[in-house]
């Protein structure tokens, strides 16, 4: 950025604030196991299920995997130790108790080759962590040369505060998990970036432009300039497989919103219903207007059967006055989307008119949240983006 | 709970809340014009405003709610003179509202800004009320300090930033026009670079054209101060109520800028190389003009057809 | 009538008619009204002439050509800044009515009235255009 841009930057801040507030009140609170749930159930959808109904399998064990052919690899364990309790092509359920101590398989190896970190983070079902859910070993594979690992641990998503907490209490593990992942693309650098953003700036484009200063081009992916980047948790959740033989079943999630009684950041077994979260942090059900998992910029709404996955961040309910909904009104051309994108796309224009800069657009949601007019732009601009992609 | 993706929070802006603040940053104005005119003034400025509110009412009975009318109607009151009947005042801003506004199909659609519109239809058809032989000497557009004085001295700089001059409403309180104005930019209502941009041309304007300018039909003062040209006539009250309009600006911040140097230069065209005594209100329609070019231009998303250009502006 | 007039007149009749492929030939019409109107003293052949070039260089748009033929053009600065005028409203016009949405404009206004209405507008902006 040039000097008279970080002026202006700096006084449009001056002026109106920072954008997207964070809302971050669970910061301080330590991550606390959940209280156990007797249930846990698990979305196969194009996978394999390797239990039949009635089997009894042991937490970390492998329940459901991709076939061999699959371009794209992943794996499924148990995240409780228990019976099968239900199981059909799109999900399997387990029912049972969930060990004291999470499954350990193996102590600490001496040395690894850089080919077996990819190995075992596959086998040991790792994704991203941050809301992607991309397979961890197809980035740790070495297709193209990387020379640097970001971790990303600036979770600039408004509420969520479980990285924040992950790299206050588990920095040895966030640390060995960036230097296997160096260690497996041969990557002569490191850097876990941990600095307070605002929102999307955590968004991986923007970071690797804003600490690397490369750009990403639209349609490409990270490694196309040479960088790795992984969430925290995944770095975490490396570690927890290479040095630990513990393959991903549970995840730091933060827990908030105006409805929850008991808000913070807690370990919860991955497959642990909505609806548990619910009732163990107390949400008032009568206050809130929306109950969604992950951040309120990208997330999903929510009902009580869904299940935490991998990248599910958070749990907020949010109530009316954090919702702040209101009736969509004509477009006044106010161009606050265009100042709000951090890719400078003019989001009013491009949810009416399909053009191929929207394919430009990652959905973060700045513009929605700017817009006076309350015009739903993201689902018009996905909209937009199925019909310029139908065009190629 | 009817959405199913994100974002699930907003910052809580509303079409409402700009029109309010708008309305609130307007206020210093027509309170000055009222104070420095008296309560011909205030007549003149109701009237505006209960014709504007009449007309969305009868167009359109959900929008009328919103404040827009409010704002068009005291805007447009801003650019009368202090003597123009009340029913002319009413006429003006049912005009703004229903032709400026809802014969393109109502908020967001207009083309050309309401109040600077009804302007120039009024003058149109009722020449009379605008032009008083006291005032102007060529009598084209309402008379504005920067009017050719027929042997008479010019205002002096103090005099115009007093208000003592005579002019449009909106030329009574330069002051509160640019308290206002300021008011408008830190509340977001509007967009910096425009006022910004349209000033800054100007006063460069003035310094550098004088020497080509046609001198026989100005009175020496136009060419001296450019801080003149920034007080005087309606630029203040274009820079930041007119011009800053989103709805009749461009998109894109770099369209802006070039809008409101599109309008500056208008602006001293018309004062330095014709008869008319001010040209903000023209440069206000001009540059509206050019809108949908300068987002094409700089946003390049406008695409041709068989059928001819095709606006992505539909809804 | 004034050439900035005739402009006005001319850019409201090229909408009532479809666009020939060779459309940018009306601007050589003020030009050649000037040059024969130099060549003619007026009031004989000089505007039959100059209406049956207007006919052979723009046969679909003729009524267009013609109304931009019908000033007299003093001098040629006169006479090109009338081209340039018509060109560059011809632009801004299409992309201001790109812009107005039929289906939002009130039924009554609808096509016409609205498209007048801008014209108008644009008229009334432009004036000052003409003492310069």
């Amino acid at each position: 950025m040039s000097p008279f841009g970080r002026l202006l930057s700096t006084a449009r801040e001056a002026l109106y604030g920072r954008g997207i507030p964070r809302l971050k009140s669970t910061g301080d609170a330590p991550i606390i196991p959940i209280e156990p749930p007797q249930r846990v159930r698990f979305p196969i959808g194009g996978l394999v299920a390797v239990v039949a109904p009635g089997q009894t399998v042991e937490a970390g064990a492998l329940i459901a995997r991709t076939p061999e052919a699959s371009r794209f690899q992943r794996r499924i364990h148990a995240s409780l130790s228990g019976t099968v309790t239900a199981l059909d092509a799109g999900e399997i359920v387990l029912e049972g108790e969930v060990p004291e101590r999470p499954p350990v398989t193996h102590s600490e190896p001496d040395w690894i080759l850089p080919e077996a970190i990819a190995d075992t983070a596959r086998e040991a079902g790792l994704i991203g962590m941050g809301g992607g859910m991309f397979p961890t070993y197809v980035k740790l594979s070495r297709v193209a040369p990387i020379d640097i690992v970001l971790v990303n641990g600036c979770e600039s998503e408004p509420y969520l505060t479980c990285d924040q907490r992950v790299l206050e209490e588990h920095r040895d593990e966030v640390d060995c998990g960036t230097v296997l992942a160096m260690h497996a693309v041969e990557a002569g650098r490191g850097l876990i970036i941990d600095r307070e953003t605002y929102y999307p700036g955590g968004y991986e484009r923007l970071l690797i432009s804003d600490v690397l200063g490369r750009v990403v081009p639209p349609r490409g992916l990270p490694r196309d300039v040479g960088v790795l980047v992984m969430n925290v948790q995944s770095a975490r959740a490396l570690h927890d497989a290479v040095c630990l033989g513990r393959p991903l079943i549970d995840r730091v999630v933060t827990v908030a919103g105006g409805g929850v009684g008991r808000p913070g950041n807690y370990r919860v077994p991955i497959g642990t219903e909505v609806g548990h979260l619910l009732e163990v942090c107390r949400v008032d059900l009568s206050k809130t207007a929306a109950i969604l998992t992950g951040g309120p910029m990208m997330g999903e709404s929510a009902s009580p059967e869904t299940p935490v996955t991998g990248g599910t961040g958070g749990l907020l309910a949010l109530t009316a006055a954090e919702r702040s909904q209101s009736l969509p009104q004509p477009c006044i051309r106010c161009g606050h989307c265009m100042e709000a994108c951090p890719f400078d796309l003019p989001a009013a224009y491009l949810a009416e008119s399909p053009h191929k800069a929207v394919l430009g657009c990652v959905e973060c949601g700045a513009c929605q949240f700017n817009c006076p007019a309350r015009i739903p732009l993201v689902s018009r601009l996905r909209k937009a983006k199925a019909v310029v992609t139908a065009w190629d | 709970m009817t959405t199913t993706a994100g974002p699930f929070i907003h910052s809580g802006q509303t079409n409402r809340k700009i029109m309010v603040m708008v309305l609130v940053s307007l206020s210093p104005s027509l309170l000055g014009a009222v104070v420095r005119h008296g309560m011909g003034a205030g007549v003149v400025i109701v009237s505006a405003i209960v014709g504007a509110w009449v007309a969305e009412w009868v167009f359109d009975r959900g929008q009328a709610f919103d404040g827009s009318a409010l704002v068009t109607g005291g805007i447009f009151a801003l650019v009368l003179p202090p003597t123009a009947p009340w029913w002319l005042a009413m006429l003006g801003g049912a005009l703004a509202i229903g032709l400026g506004k809802h014969a393109f199909g109502g908020l967001g659609r207009n083309l050309f800004n309401p109040a600077a519109l009804a302007r120039v239809v009024l003058m149109g058809i009722l020449p009379a009320y605008f032009f008083s032989p006291a005032w102007t000497i060529d009598g084209l557009t309402a008379a504005s300090p920067l009017a050719k004085e027929s042997g008479a001295l010019g205002p002096t700089f103090t005099e115009l930033l007093s208000g003592n001059t005579l002019g449009s409403l909106g030329q009574a309180a330069p002051h509160a026009v640019l308290v206002g104005g300021l008011l408008l930019v830190a509340l977001r209502a509007v967009d910096w670079r425009i006022p910004l941009t349209y000033l800054a041309t100007v006063a460069f304007l003035a310094l550098v054209l004088p020497g080509s300018a046609r001198i026989e039909g100005h009175a020496p003062w136009l060419l001296g101060n450019p801080l003149l040209h920034l007080v005087g006539g309606g630029s203040l009250l274009a820079a930041f109520f007119l011009l800053a309009d989103p709805v009749t600006a461009p998109f894109s911040p770099n369209g802006r800028i070039a809008f409101a140097i599109i309008a500056a230069l208008y602006t001293m065209l018309v004062r330095f190389y014709t008869p008319y005594p001010d040209g903000a209100a023209l440069a206000v329609l001009f540059a509206n003009a050019t809108v949908p070019l300068i987002d094409r231009t700089v946003l390049g998303i406008g695409r041709t057809s068989e059928a001819g250009l095709v606006e992505p502006w539909t809804r | 009538m004034r050439p900035y007039d005739a402009v006005f007149l001319a850019l409201v009749a090229s909408r009532c008619l479809d666009r020939p492929k060779r459309w940018w030939l009306v601007l050589l019409v003020p030009l050649l009204a000037y040059g024969i109107g130099c060549c003619e003293p007026p009031g004989r052949f000089a505007l039959p002439a100059t209406a049956l070039l207007v006919v052979v260089l723009v046969p679909r748009w003729a009524p267009v050509g013609l109304l931009l033929a019908v000033p007299v053009y003093g001098t040629l600065v006169q006479s090109l800044g009338a081209a340039a005028t018509w060109l560059g409203l011809d632009v801004v016009f299409n992309s201001l009515l790109a812009r107005v949405r039929d289906d939002a404009v009130p039924p009554r206004l609808r096509g016409w009235p609205i498209r007048l209405l801008v014209a108008a507008v644009l008229y009334y902006t432009l004036l000052p255009l003409t003492w310069l």
